[in-house]
């Protein structure tokens, strides 16, 4: 059980990183450094 | 008193999550990226609406951060070196705005106006600055950056066309698009050479207080 959770955390957490590598900038004022992993 | 560390929250959590699962290397930069990116959120959203909670203005202040985040993930515009540097810049600059459309009491003729008015000079900057990309995340390729002011002109229009649903009657909460048009014109001037200077002078400001 708390593997799967821990699965799911990081499905979002992976999620938000790849829908923030495509959009312009995070929502805030501070826009954390893009990994290369990421990067275009 | 124990210094908060961005970083060391999210290796702890990275740990965590290696302990009990298989995670590479690349997943883990990713990883430490959204959690960075969460953390961030929580703080400057979460101090700006609790600000917003004590002054009597969550609704306009809520209303004004969601218009201004919408258009800002396509758009793009000036952003603080620092997480606290953000969170101070947007707690109080969100409440300000949102006491203006507390205080501020435009009737329907003077605020559709207004609207048109932020519109246009949305269209205008728009077309001009975005997207305005950030040392932390360049926008290299033409193509993206097409895509990007695509949807940031899409977004101007569902917005437009919801203050135009207002106008007619078929929305009926002033305030809520009063908010929302406030929450436009600071994101187009955030694009603007004039707003990469106002966040900039801020951040050295707060380098010198530090």
């Amino acid at each position: 059980m708390k593997r799967r959770i821990l699965q799911m955390i990081i499905g979002v957490l992976t999620f938000l990183a790849f829908t923030n590598a495509a959009s312009a900038c995070w929502v805030g004022t501070y826009q954390p450094e893009i990994p290369d992993q990421l990067k275009d | 008193m124990k210094k908060f560390n961005v970083d060391g929250v999210a290796n702890n959590l990275i740990n965590y999550f290696r302990r009990n699962l298989e995670i590479d290397k690349d997943q883990e930069a990713i990883l430490k990226y959204s959690i960075h990116l969460v953390i961030s959120a929580i703080f400057s959203l979460g101090f700006a609406l609790f600000a917003a909670l004590l002054l009597g203005i969550f609704p306009n202040v809520l209303i004004i951060i969601l218009t201004n985040a919408i258009l800002r993930t396509f758009s793009g515009g000036a952003h603080s070196s620092s997480m606290l540097g953000c969170t101070i810049y947007g707690t109080v600059l969100m409440n300000i705005l949102g006491i203006i459309t507390k205080y501020t009491h435009p009737n329907k003729g003077i605020l559709a106006i207004i609207i048109f008015i932020v519109f246009i000079f949305s269209i205008l900057i728009i077309n001009k600055y975005a997207p305005a990309d950030t040392p932390g995340k360049p926008i290299t390729t033409k193509v993206k950056k097409q895509k990007l002011r695509k949807l940031s002109f899409s977004a101007l229009f569902i917005w437009f066309g919801l203050c135009v649903l207002w106008y007619v009657g078929a929305i009926k909460s002033h305030m809520m698009i009063y908010a929302s048009t406030l929450g436009v014109l600071w994101q187009c001037f955030s694009l603007t050479d004039w707003g990469y200077a106002l966040l900039n002078r801020f951040d050295k400001s707060l380098h010198m207080i530090k």
